[in-house]
């Protein structure tokens, strides 16, 4: 049996980031990974068939994607699908890269704006933190974006924004409307021993030049080299409990079918939004009939998924519509904020992003089957290359009856029960999606599109999974306190998606990450306080 | 040989008439124009097609199951039936006919695509450092919270 200091249960965006504070600090850690070390050398961003294995083995989706260190999610009730991916670096492997912050707004939403719950912090709580993960995760991008309180310089210059961006910033320029290049976590120069972006355009099937920040790359070689034991395909089931209402370490299992214990005097649970409530509540026993840390009735609820759309437009000439990093060229901010004469509250924060090779251009979903036969090759003649898309993440507020829960017949492959969703989208953000595709819109025609197509609410968009375990002072209305530390089992850590409160309208990670090494810094510093439940 | 149940049936183990009758369909998908070529002589017709399925092995059962349930119908009509009858086998037909055709060099060469070269990434020099500072200029976009 293996014992440390600190058990972290996933080895992703948060995990590394804990691991990494923690090896610095001396401690003791074990991490338990469900999947495998990535292989740049595997992804296919170099292979023709990219796009067909994009499709497959490197989508997004773990039901698509079936690895064996995959788990099933039942989201049949679930108006979208969840996406993530199982192994060292976590869904940073299949991430765009993407890497704004929340805004100022975004902790304070119920006294702005009067709907879902304020943060117990604030954005000057967080932003040391974000300004630190910048550095540690090698962003890009230029500073001084009036979108966002004066900080520091993200460490390197922006990446290209191309064509593209070039042409929509002169859209936006007549139109009035603020656009900014994009904070990427995407090398632009060469950092740190890792080499820069070569605008392969295929980040979200992993970056073969290590270009694209993921913790595998960023965090955990020098927490391994400190002596972090990072085991992989060990799959969770549940949690350990001592007499006394402490976490005392985990069970796992390993492909051989052999189960094994870690204890631990600390637990960080860092395996995402559907990850972590599945396991708390597989963690269920007679002393604790609804799971761990759930005496609030909240984990698996407050499920929240950014509402997506594209919003594409259609040039006459060759913008390079496939070419470069995939998460944003340049970001729109103009309708972030809430304007209550528009109909519903919050807002989206708008990435300019290429549209894909010519498979991509072949298929797209919007346009079924009239791509086939005698016109299909002016089909691909308008999209390929001439094509310009507005990616749209709309704020998705906390509802309870969203929810992760456990499936009463599903298991993973070794007979853990697996999660299931349940999520409807809100009115609130189809108003606000409707209200940002017009805009979109607008901002296209400026640009000189002679056509526009809109895809809304894709299905497969469940990218950005959060509030299953939120934070909050009050143990009657949350799970944990602004530092991660469950209110019933005091050391017990989320340090994922899950503790957010309200979902802001912006890509997570960079956030998630943030939020991470606060935590494990209060964590560190508190350590010999630790308290015993009454 | 049943080539639909058997488990570990391969590209190479896909039979010729299946390859024939895959071409007849490709072309009624993506005929030839004045400028590309028909996608039953570019990409299937060079070979293509076992690029594809090792590239994406699990569309193999459905390739062979739309080909045996729809052989001895006209192509257009095959498809017509699978699409009514079997819609995995028939997206599956759809990814397999455009994966080989938009895999082919030739056909990345007439379309111009030159994705997934690596290339320097030139540093900033696309930004308009003017419209940039009008966009400063406008003044914060945040509220104060």
């Amino acid at each position: 049996m293996e014992q440390a200091d600190v058990l972290i249960i996933g080895a992703g965006a948060s995990g590394g980031v804990a691991a990494g504070a923690l090896a610095q600090a001396g401690f003791d850690v074990i991490c338990l990974e469900q999947g495998n070390w990535p292989d740049r050398a595997d992804y296919p961003a170099q292979r023709g068939t990219y796009e067909l294995e994009a499709r497959k083995q490197w989508s997004g989706s773990p039901n698509v994607r079936q690895n064996p260190t995959d788990y099933p999610i039942n989201d049949t009730d679930s108006d979208v699908a969840p996406l993530m991916y199982a192994g060292v670096g976590g869904s940073m492997t299949l991430y765009a890269g993407d890497w704004p912050r929340l805004l100022p707004s975004d902790f304070r939403v119920r006294s702005l704006d009067g709907v879902a719950d304020d943060w117990p912090l604030r954005y000057a709580d967080l932003q040391p933190f974000y300004e630190r993960t910048d550095v540690a995760f090698g962003v890009s991008g230029v500073g001084g974006d009036p979108a966002y309180p004066e900080g520091a310089e993200p460490p390197l210059p922006p990446l290209p924004i191309g064509r593209m961006g070039a042409r929509m910033a002169r859209s936006h320029d007549k139109l009035g409307w603020h656009w900014w290049p994009a904070a990427q976590a995407v090398l632009s120069a060469p950092y740190q021993g890792r080499r820069p972006c070569v605008q392969f355009g295929a980040c979200m099937q992993g970056c073969p030049e290590g270009a694209k920040a993921s913790t595998d790359l960023t965090h955990w070689p020098a927490a391994v080299a400190k002596g972090v034991r990072l085991l992989t395909e060990a799959r969770v089931s549940r949690i350990l409990m001592s007499g006394n209402g402490l976490a005392t370490g985990a069970e796992f299992v390993c492909p051989d079918g052999s189960w094994h214990v870690v204890r631990a005097d600390v637990v960080i649970l860092a395996a995402n939004a559907v990850g972590t409530p599945r396991i708390l509540l597989n963690s269920a026993s007679p002393r604790y009939p609804d799971g761990l840390a759930n005496s609030s009735g909240l984990v698996g609820r407050r499920l929240m998924v950014h509402p997506f759309a594209n919003v594409t437009g259609y040039f006459d000439d060759d913008v390079e519509g496939w070419r470069g990093h995939v998460g944003a060229k340049i970001t729109c901010f103009e309708f972030y904020e809430t304007d209550t004469d528009r109909g519903f509250v919050r807002g989206a924060k708008w990435s300019l992003a290429p549209t894909g090779g010519p498979l991509n251009a072949a298929l797209p979903t919007r346009a079924g089957d009239a791509v086939w036969g005698a016109a299909h090759h002016e089909h691909v003649r308008r999209h390929l290359g001439r094509t310009i898309s507005w990616g749209i993440f709309g704020e998705d507020l906390p509802d309870e009856t969203n929810r992760v829960t456990v499936d009463a017949a599903l298991t993973d492959s070794s007979g853990i029960p697996a999660p299931k969703i349940t999520y409807s989208v809100s009115e609130n953000s189809r108003r606000l999606l409707d209200f940002h595709i017009d805009r979109a819109t607008e901002s296209l025609q400026t640009a000189g599109a002679y056509d526009v197509a809109m895809e809304s609410l894709m299905r497969y968009s469940g990218w950005h999974l959060l509030g299953t375990a939120r934070m909050g002072t009050d143990p009657r209305t949350s799970v944990v306190d602004q530092y991660g530390r469950c209110h019933d089992i005091p050391n017990l850590y989320i340090m994922d998606g899950s503790v957010f409160v309200t979902s802001g309208g912006v890509n997570p990670t960079s956030t998630i990450a943030a939020l991470a090494l606060r935590s494990t810094e209060h964590l560190i510093a508190a350590r010999r306080d630790q308290q015993v439940p009454a | 040989m049943n080539l639909s149940q058997a488990p570990d049936t391969t590209a190479a183990d896909i039979p010729e008439e299946c390859r024939d009758w895959l071409r007849h369909v490709a072309d009624l998908l993506i005929p030839a124009s004045a400028t590309m070529p028909a996608a039953g002589d570019a990409g299937l017709g060079d070979g293509q097609l076992n690029v594809v399925l090792r590239a994406r092995p699990d569309l193999i059962r459905d390739l062979v199951r739309a080909w045996s349930s729809t052989n001895e119908l006209a192509p257009t009509e095959a498809l017509d039936e699978l699409q009514q009858i079997d819609l995995p086998a028939y997206h599956a037909v759809l990814l397999i006919v455009a994966g080989s055709y938009y895999t082919t060099p030739t056909v990345l060469s007439l379309l111009g695509y030159a994705g997934q070269q690596p290339r320097t990434v030139r540093i900033a020099e696309d930004i308009d450092e003017d419209l940039l500072m009008r966009v400063v200029e406008r003044g914060p976009r945040y509220r104060q919270a």
